[in-house]
């Protein structure tokens, strides 16, 4: 279903969706942009991407879990109120919405964690089609269209009128409902594509490669050595993923009381798989061959799905510029 | 930096390799991004093709020595080679070891600061060169002058080591004078805002560093990227007993980063690696340089500029100073 809304229209709109939920949407601060509760009145200009992911919405980089008290031999635990209230995610790109459908499974499979579902059920997502593809973005080679989606509840595309929303969920539907939208057809939303100016002739790498390229290359210790010499062992590549999802567990206690927290953790830290008396990644190469190798093949064997959306946080921000696209062009030669 | 000063690196480097003076080579190649270059880690004479001695070698290599522990050649600049002075001084890594090479550092460009001066974002920049005493940038096919204040990286406005302290060669080029110590007028109209922050109450301080390091994600990219960060175990990694919790709760941060800032007291050369690398933009260079301040203020003491003069923190001396303790 296909709606239109003008420019007008859109800041009355989010002003009445205010009174009904907590918006979030990208906005600069400390130089930074960040999905912050903001009087907007537009989406963004000049938006390309977040800093942090998303994710950290969904999966907090601290989050208390429960609390406990114990008393004569006995110990009492108290769950912590449900996340409630709703939020509406705007401005949302493509690649992070895609990396939300990719955490789903590992939340809700085997396990469902109630509170990584609440977040995801109280959360509708407006996403906004990309204009530039972002630097050290290759979200076109693993299979993202900045310009189309499936992965929201409405995702929206700049006309010179103002905007056109694709409605792609019941919920989604519900929001576009009154008369500050006005119907729109399929042929309005295909002619208001726009191509990626910075649109390479030839992807960089054949995505379905990856998984057997990357299985292949596991025993050779050489290659991973050599594509790790620089790793500096941070957690910037890990944080900064909006697929990453790896937590550690921790107590904050006082005597006879106390809260357990769930934090991100990341396997690049040599801690991470440390255990009594052995760590079986305590050298570099190996750490930096799991990330690679949980994200393109294990993950893949898993859930059918390739844990990365190119998105291109871990290329920029890594001190080292040691930049995954390299590695993924050598693994699928 | 001409092609012919390049070839002569290689030359030398490829003849240290080859009377097995070093194992490893450490210098800059092209990096995969736009105003970006990235550590050579070269294993033999081959690797070394992949120089690259343009601009944007901020990158102190000194950090790699925490890892490699062998015989290496290693391009310093002038900050740089402050580093390898407080890793030697420290027993961290021997001179002998060293293939130290100076390269003439003209101030290293910061992304960050060049995108605030355009009013932009760092991947609007298209172009950046320098000529005289600037840094031209083309934004959306206009070009724009930035003195160097508002290009440079802070450390290097006031750059009193330009030239490498130690080096076995020091690569053909221009040396920069050193800046002489900031003064008020100096440093008036500079963007890094020490003098900004210092004169306010402290609970305004304590407001604004509180504010700074809840948004630390505890990556530790600061920490693993500083050379003088060099112990194997850090004692935010102890659980027996544990220090500091590994949640980052605001409280935790804090301790974690006034931690670190008062344990690399007296190591610390103000290389700037940590604030340049932080994802999160904490300027934790306002902390590491009031550190520098009042080390050189209260013990005559400068980090990585001699092998002899003794680490203030490490140092017990019968008339110091005990009237703080009641």
């Amino acid at each position: 279903m296909y709606r239109k809304i003008s420019k007008e229209n859109l800041r009355k709109w989010l002003g009445e969706l205010k009174a009904r939920a907590a918006i979030l949407a990208p906005a600069k601060e400390r130089g930074l942009w960040s999905y912050r509760e903001f009087g907007l009145q537009d989406f963004p200009l000049r938006f390309r991407n977040s800093r942090l992911p998303p994710k950290g919405l969904f999966l907090d980089p601290l989050r208390a879990l429960f609390a406990w008290k114990s008393s004569g031999g006995s110990v009492q635990l108290t769950p912590l109120p449900p996340l409630n209230g709703q939020r509406i995610l705007i401005g949302l790109k493509p690649c992070d919405a895609r990396a939300l459908r990719i955490l789903e499974p590992i939340f809700t499979r085997d396990y469902p964690d109630v509170f990584f579902l609440d977040n995801l059920s109280r959360t509708l997502r407006l996403g906004q089609a990309c204009s530039v593809l972002c630097t050290g973005s290759f979200c076109l080679e693993m299979g993202i269209d900045p310009q189309e989606s499936a992965d929201f509840d409405i995702f929206f595309r700049e006309i010179p009128a103002g905007y056109l929303a694709r409605v792609l969920t019941d919920q989604g539907r519900t929001f576009t409902e009154g008369d500050f939208f006005a119907e729109a057809s399929a042929g309005e939303w295909d002619l208001a594509r726009r191509e990626m100016p910075e649109k390479k002739e030839k992807p960089l790498f054949r995505l379905e490669r990856v998984p057997a390229g990357v299985a292949q290359s596991f025993p050779d210790k050489n290659f991973w050595e050599r594509v790790s010499a620089k790793c500096i062992n941070c957690g910037i590549c890990t944080y900064l993923c909006p697929t990453c999802h790896c937590f550690d567990l921790g107590d904050l206690q006082m005597p006879g009381q106390g809260v357990r927290f769930r934090c991100w953790d990341s396997c690049a830290f040599p801690g991470f798989t440390k255990m009594a008396g052995h760590n079986p990644r305590e050298e570099k190469w190996r750490r930096y061959r799991q990330r690679v190798s949980h994200k393109f093949n294990f993950f893949y064997q898993s859930f059918q799905s390739i844990a990365c959306v190119g998105c291109g946080r871990c290329v920029v921000h890594c001190p080292v510029n040691l930049d995954l696209r390299e590695v993924l062009v050598e693994v699928a030669r | 930096m001409p092609e012919t000063i390049k070839d002569e690196l290689i030359a030398l480097a490829a003849k240290l390799f080859r009377e097995g003076k070093i194992s490893h080579f450490l210098g800059y190649q092209k990096g995969t991004l736009k105003f970006q270059t990235t550590p050579l880690i070269a294993l033999n004479p081959e690797d070394l093709q992949h120089l690259w001695l343009e601009d944007f070698f901020f990158f102190n290599l000194a950090f790699y020595l925490k890892e490699i522990k062998n015989k290496v050649g290693l391009l310093v600049k002038g900050c740089d080679s402050r580093s390898l002075l407080s890793l030697i001084k420290e027993g961290q890594v021997k001179r002998e070891d060293l293939y130290v090479v100076g390269i003439p550092c003209p101030g290293q460009i910061d992304l960050r600061k060049v995108a605030e001066a355009i009013a932009g974002e760092r991947e609007e920049i298209e172009e950046i060169w320098r000529q005289g005493n600037e840094v031209h940038v083309r934004v959306n096919d206009q070009e724009k002058r930035l003195p160097k204040a508002l290009a440079l990286l802070d450390k290097c406005l006031h750059c009193r080591y330009p030239k490498p302290l130690i080096s076995d060669f020091l690569l053909p080029g221009e040396y920069a004078p050193p800046v002489p110590p900031a003064t008020p007028e100096t440093t008036q109209g500079l963007s890094r805002g020490r003098d900004e922050l210092r004169p306010k109450p402290l609970p305004e301080k304590w407001a604004f560093w509180v504010d700074q390091f809840q948004h630390c994600l505890r990556c530790y990219a600061c920490r693993n990227v500083c050379p003088a960060c060099f112990c194997p175990r850090c004692i935010v990694e102890e659980n027996m007993p544990q220090w500091v919790s590994p949640l980052p709760t605001a409280g935790d941060n804090f301790v974690f980063h006034l931690m670190r800032l008062m344990h690399v007291a007296g190591t610390c050369v103000s290389c700037g690696e940590c604030q340049r690398v932080c994802p999160m933009e904490i300027p934790l260079m306002r902390l590491h340089d009031k550190m520098a301040e009042d080390l050189e203020e209260l013990y005559n003491f400068v980090a990585g500029i001699d092998l002899d003069q003794p680490l203030p923190f490490r140092t017990f001396r019968q008339e110091d100073a005990d009237d703080f303790i009641k």
